[in-house]
């Protein structure tokens, strides 16, 4: 285990497609797969593995609960690998990043790198930074000092107007959903679309609709926000923020206040939208120690630093003890809070 | 303040235009605030009817009713009157709106989309006060002038051709343009603070309400401030 991840430049990750690993696993069977890839001759071949999924089930050669622990097999293979060989280049970086708000110290000195094509979770206590480090990211805020970099490419000095393009790259799902009010469920999730890209109304019908019904939204698409639960809220902004095809996806507390069912279920929909589109996330998450199943890569924020970075599964083993007392949830440790 | 405003003025011709967001805030600031403007004004018209033949009858001046109606109400009461509704109607909705918007992270969410904020929120509104304000001036004076007619004709027994044609002489394009140049300043002001206070509220709800106050009053005061200033370059 690393203080900073280790990361070189290496050879961009390369997933085998979807439909490819569901064969090679057995889940499926040659003729099953070529079943599906006939059934989407017509789709742009850009989206053929984000469908390939959908289409086995709708086509009856697998249940929507075997896709699903598939997809978390496979998961859960690549974390293990990932902790025997982290080394994956860094597409986000913050070097020696210092915040105050409000005369208090909130970033001191942060180091940190967020793999590519990898789902880093930041964890640390209540108050420690997380947020204010990912609205760094996107550059919601601009740091007292420090660099915060996207591809080697500062942020921190762009322009308004660059930063606006370099944005479009991102998404980011808010902790209370950020769901326009005055728009029902179909034209917030259709606005990123609308306001950023020329894609015809026609096309972009097709895709908030095959949106809403990979986050089991479908028939919703009128209500209004303050007709949606909670969960429902997540899912609709969940959709709407990757709707884009963004490069890189930010959460925010994605099951924050949600009940352990509908938390497991934000969590598979996150594990199956990387396996099928393997953008970058970074979740921020208290729900620690069932985040440790959902992500590559664990940062622990303490005290305004970074107090680990490194495999989740190698995380999980460390013998730090603000690091344990945290997982473990102990009231008594390093960390005082009563 | 004053950096918001630029930025609003600055991002006015960028593109793309969003013309229903335009219409829309149209509607709302102008076509859903006809009823209070038309209460408004024409009992400003009759109060100040009532008021006015009885001082003028002093002077053995009632026939001068009519020019004293219709020139205060197009000079002074129909943009001011019809400035300080708009705030209160349509102003404290727009602060309000765009406060639960910010702490909602709705106006963060805009940017991390890449759509500019000011553009996408504050140039609607703003382009709406100029285009609204004017307008509802108009109406108010047309119905506060008719409001002083029914009092001065049908009530007090004043004849119509007194009072109409002593309209027509007294007032000029000048009184008009005047009352319609503060129109146009006061649609700037409600527009620019109302959106600025919302835009940068603070502190869940209580800074929603904080806001929302603020912006009534400071926008209701700088009405008035701005009257009498344009009022003394016009005269």
């Amino acid at each position: 285990m690393t203080t900073a991840a280790t990361v070189k430049k290496s050879a961009p990750f390369e997933a085998k497609p979807l439909g490819q690993r569901l064969l090679a696993s057995g889940c499926i069977n040659s003729r099953q797969l070529d079943d599906a890839l006939a059934a989407q001759s017509s789709v742009d071949p850009s989206e053929i593995n984000h469908l390939v999924g959908r289409t086995l089930v709708s086509l009856g050669h697998l249940t929507s609960a075997r896709l699903r622990s598939c997809l978390v097999k496979f998961f859960t293979d690549e974390c293990r690998e990932y902790r025997d060989n982290p080394s994956v280049p860094a597409i986000l970086s913050m070097k020696g990043v210092e915040k105050r708000l409000d005369g208090r110290v909130v970033l001191d000195g942060i180091d940190l790198d967020i793999p590519e094509q990898r789902i880093t979770a930041i964890i640390g206590i209540s108050g420690g930074g997380k947020s204010v480090t990912l609205k760094h990211l996107v550059g919601l805020m601009r740091p007292d000092q420090g660099v915060i970099s996207l591809n080697g490419k500062n942020l921190v000095t762009l322009s308004p107007s660059e930063l606006q393009k370099v944005r479009r790259r991102f998404s980011l799902l808010f902790q209370g959903g950020a769901l326009f009010d005055s728009l029902n469920v179909f034209d917030n999730v259709a606005f990123p679309l609308r306001e950023t890209t020329s894609i015809p109304e026609t096309e972009i019908h097709k895709r908030v609709m095959n949106s809403l019904e990979e986050v089991n939204l479908a028939g919703m698409e009128m209500k209004f926000p303050d007709e949606l639960s909670g969960g429902m809220n997540k899912r609709a902004a969940l959709a709407r923020a990757l709707i884009t095809r963004p490069e890189i996806i930010l959460l925010d507390e994605p099951t924050a206040g949600l009940d352990p069912i509908i938390e497991n279920a934000i969590h598979h929909l996150i594990c199956d939208t990387f396996m099928r589109t393997r953008t970058t996330m970074v979740i921020i998450s208290h729900s620690v120690p069932s985040i440790f199943k959902w992500c590559h890569h664990v940062i622990v924020l303490h005290q305004g630093k970074v107090r680990a970075s490194g495999p989740a599964l190698a995380i999980q083993e460390s013998l730090d003890p603000v690091i344990r007392q945290f997982i473990h949830g102990d009231v008594d440790g390093p960390i005082h809070v009563l | 303040m004053f950096i918001f405003l630029v930025q609003t003025v600055v991002s006015i011709p960028r593109q793309p235009w969003r013309w229903h967001n335009l219409l829309k805030q149209i509607h709302f600031m102008g076509m859903r605030s006809m009823f209070v403007i038309a209460l408004t004004s024409i009992f400003a018209g009759m109060v100040l009817a009532l008021q006015g033949f009885y001082t003028l009858s002093r002077f053995g001046s009632e026939a001068l009713l009519g020019p004293a109606v219709a020139l205060s109400m197009i000079r002074e009461l129909g943009p001011v009157l019809s400035g300080l509704m708009i705030t209160g109607r349509a102003g404290s909705a727009m602060a309000a709106e765009l406060g639960i918007m910010r702490i909602r992270e709705q106006i963060d969410a805009l940017e991390v989309m890449g759509v500019p904020p000011i553009h996408f929120l504050a140039v609607p509104r703003f382009l709406a006060g100029l285009v609204v304000l004017p307008m509802l001036t108009v109406i108010f004076d047309v119905i506060g002038i008719f409001g002083g007619y029914l009092v001065a004709v049908q009530l007090l027994g004043l004849s119509a051709g007194t009072y109409l044609g002593g309209i027509e002489s007294a007032v000029s394009m000048h009184d008009i343009s005047t009352g319609l140049i503060k129109a146009f300043c006061f649609g700037i002001v409600i527009t620019w603070i109302c959106s600025f206070k919302g835009f940068y509220a603070r502190r869940g709800a209580e800074g929603v309400s904080h806001a929302t106050t603020s912006a009534v009053v400071l926008s209701s005061v700088l009405i008035l401030v701005s009257d009498y200033f344009i009022t003394a370059i016009m005269l």
